[in-house]
């Protein structure tokens, strides 16, 4: 899939917003009750709802709280390139959108309406399409969302991890006009 | 017209704009920019060099996943191929990438600089004019190899199951020195044992004059007829995300491009550099990696001790095949979650075994046969990367060989199970379902690949037709004081960890180069 592939996802999501608006389906909102706890900084106000449900199915059988790894990932997307962030952006309105479930699974509910299954199965579908962009869709999302729980202190004792082996003092925080270069090194214990 | 004083200033603090006049400017501080930094400086130059990447040294590398990939690699650590199907890990620092690399060294092999001669019309470096560039470099950033006892467990196993197989294997040298083995090489060494540019090469330049402005983000190279006259940038903040509204211009005698693969391509295309051959971005190869996860009975724990320290080179020659070299991968809790298939309690539930787990990695070796011609660069509205890189029939037939011998290396070092990297994954249980690797999808996206080495797209050649840059010392073929010193110079992958290689040949063209700038 050429990058030009990947942005046709935002222009079929488009598109598909759209006829469905045409044909009622697009008219269907999906679950808007979860709102973010935190000021966004790259995802949508629509869209994040909808990445709070894939955070809950993509980080099950973890202690990952889906609002917080959905905050997580808006702010991960910071750093990535102005496209990505809106590419991603237009992925999840599209896996929302009724008339893109009804054309690309069969199942014409917005995914934050579907049960948790159903959810699985929207997402496996995409896992498993013959369309390459659907396919990187779905793991950019669960990349995302998995990296945004396992590189966090919450999953250490999950997965048995000891933590830094090192004990040392808390560097300055990091703010915008600020130096970062620490000029006295901070005293550590347990240092070699 | 000022001057900048030695020393590293963080452009996030500046509050006015910056113009500097000096004899060479240097675009990048990763291996190659720092290595001629040194080298041009000493020589009795003024040099400046401009570093997107923050100025972080050891008192904020404190061993966390969190802190480390969104400051110390490219675009937060979610850099990707266009396609999406190889995420590529490519570190941004003053520093670059000897930052977070692993710190595995191997000189460039004979043969493939043999092939760069043979097929890609170089004809100003050889074996013979590398090799004390080399031996230099060993020695400055104390390349020592690993006795098999500091081995971790993670890497014996790559070393008992070659062993078993009867495959040639050893144990790697390493650029350290007092390596207390915490195992965070890829999130900056907490201790500065590891002898990165950071610690090296940088400090050496900046002794002998030269100044560092890190958050300087370059927007591009300004030309007069056929002559390099600025280089115009910006600043950064410290987070590395918007402008602070400073405007920074440097004009040099002389520009180095030195940002690596992918981003030294990027720069002088949106610069509107020369071109006319057609080849400014072509040829960038990313030693495409697949990867093995084998589950044992004992705990491995794989976040422990050097990230690598065993290779084995046994398949990397293979005539018409693509070739690949084995080595392991650190298995920290993010590195591994991305990298381990499926979601939900399937995954949470592998997640659960971490401690128990061994990362194999085959790294594929492209760029050496005729159809495996690599990924083209190109930049996109705002100027920023993208790197297309179509997998090719002969290349996916490594991906599966390779995955089946990772396999039987896992079961020969005693694994009760191996997976593969497809999601979701083939689970082998013993030597009998290897063959079943035949049967899995290999495709973009149906399979986790990714690429922690990055070469090319500014490749050199004595042939105006084949370069971008002449081999000699870097030149641009239609830019009289443009040069590009990095591993984007390389016409092939070079089939080993390539930070030795970016070393010796960037060692080897400063020192012809200040030759000719003192001249």
């Amino acid at each position: 899939m050429q990058r030009r592939s990947f942005l046709k996802v935002g222009l079929f999501g488009g598109l598909l917003l759209a006829v469905g608006a045409g044909l009622g389906l697009g008219l269907r909102q999906g679950d808007r009750s979860v709102r973010p706890t935190r000021a966004l900084n790259v995802i949508s106000e629509a869209a994040f709802p909808v990445l709070v449900a894939v955070a809950a199915r993509v980080t099950r059988g973890t202690s990952a709280s889906p609002v917080e790894i959905a905050q997580r990932v808006d702010e991960a997307l910071r750093f990535a390139p102005r496209q990505s962030q809106q590419d991603l952006d237009r992925v999840l309105l599209l896996l929302e959108n009724a008339l893109g479930g009804l054309l690309l699974r069969g199942q014409g509910t917005p995914f934050t309406l579907l049960d948790e299954g159903d959810q699985d199965a929207a997402l496996m579908a995409w896992r498993d399409s013959s369309v390459g962009l659907l396919r990187g869709a779905h793991h950019g999302l669960r990349k995302l969302c998995l990296a945004a729980h396992y590189a966090s202190a919450d999953c250490w004792a999950e997965v048995a991890y000891p933590g830094p082996s090192l004990t040392k003092t808390v560097p300055p925080p990091m703010s915008a006009r600020a130096p970062l270069a620490v000029t006295e090194a901070p005293s550590a214990e347990g240092m070699p | 017209m000022k001057t900048l004083l030695p020393g590293v200033t963080e452009a996030q603090t500046l509050n006015d704009d910056v113009e500097v006049g000096c004899d060479v400017c240097i675009i990048g501080s990763g291996p190659g920019g720092a290595v001629t930094a040194a080298v041009l400086a000493q020589a009795g130059l003024s040099v400046v060099v401009v570093e997107e990447g923050g100025y972080f040294t050891k008192a904020r590398f404190r061993q966390r996943e969190d802190e480390a990939y969104p400051y110390l690699y490219q675009d937060g650590a979610q850099r990707t191929t266009a396609d999406l199907a190889i995420t590529i890990m490519q570190g941004k620092a003053v520093g670059g990438g000897s930052v977070v690399n692993w710190t595995t060294c191997f000189r460039t092999p004979d043969d493939v600089v043999d092939g760069w001669r043979a097929k890609h019309g170089i004809n100003s470096v050889d074996n013979a004019s590398l090799k004390p560039h080399f031996g230099w470099a060993e020695e400055r950033l104390s390349v020592n190899q690993t006795p098999l006892e500091l081995v971790n467990k993670n890497n014996r196993t790559v070393w008992d199951g070659a062993t078993a197989l009867r495959h040639d294997v050893d144990t790697t040298h390493r650029n350290v020195l007092g390596c207390a083995q915490t195992g965070n090489c890829g999130h900056g060494c907490p201790i500065d044992a590891k002898q990165s540019m950071l610690v090296t090469c940088i400090p050496d330049a900046i002794k002998a004059g030269a100044s560092v402005l890190s958050r300087c983000r370059v927007d591009k190279v300004v030309y007069e007829g056929s002559r390099a006259v600025a280089v115009v940038g910006h600043a950064i903040d410290a987070f590395g995300l918007g402008r602070t509204g400073v405007a920074i211009t440097i004009k040099p005698r002389t520009v180095i491009v030195s940002a690596g693969a992918i981003n030294s391509p990027a720069i002088l295309l949106r610069s509107g550099t020369p071109n006319d051959n057609g080849r400014l971005g072509k040829r960038t190869f990313v030693h495409p990696v697949v990867a093995s996860i084998s589950l044992f009975d004992k705990p491995i724990e794989g976040w422990k001790g050097a990230p690598q320290s065993v290779a084995s080179h046994h398949h990397a020659r293979r005539g018409e095949e693509v070739g690949w070299f084995l080595e392991a991968g650190p298995v920290h809790p993010m590195l591994s979650s991305t990298a381990m298939p499926g979601f939900g309690a399937g995954h949470s539930g592998a997640m659960k075994q971490l401690a128990n787990v061994a990362a194999h990695l085959a790294i594929t070796i492209d760029g050496h046969h005729d159809d495996v011609v690599g990924g083209t660069v190109t930049v996109n509205s705002d100027g920023a990367p993208v790197l297309d890189y179509p997998i090719v029939e002969r290349q996916w037939r490594s991906f599966r060989d390779a995955q089946k011998s990772m396999a039987q290396v896992g079961f020969a070092a005693g694994a009760k199970e191996v997976w593969t990297g497809h999601d979701p994954p083939l689970h082998m249980t013993s030597l009998n379902d290897v063959a079943r690797v035949d049967t899995m999808p290999w495709a973009p996206c149906r399979v986790g690949i990714f690429s922690a080495h990055q070469m090319g797209g500014c490749m050199m050649s004595d042939d105006k037709k084949l370069g971008v840059v002449r081999a000699e010392d870097g030149r641009h073929h239609e830019v009289d004081n443009l040069h590009v010193i990095d591993g984007s110079l390389f016409p092939t992958s070079v089939g080993v960890n390539p930070q030795m290689s970016i070393y010796g040949l960037s060692h080897l063209l400063a020192t012809r180069l200040a030759h000719t700038l003192k001249a």
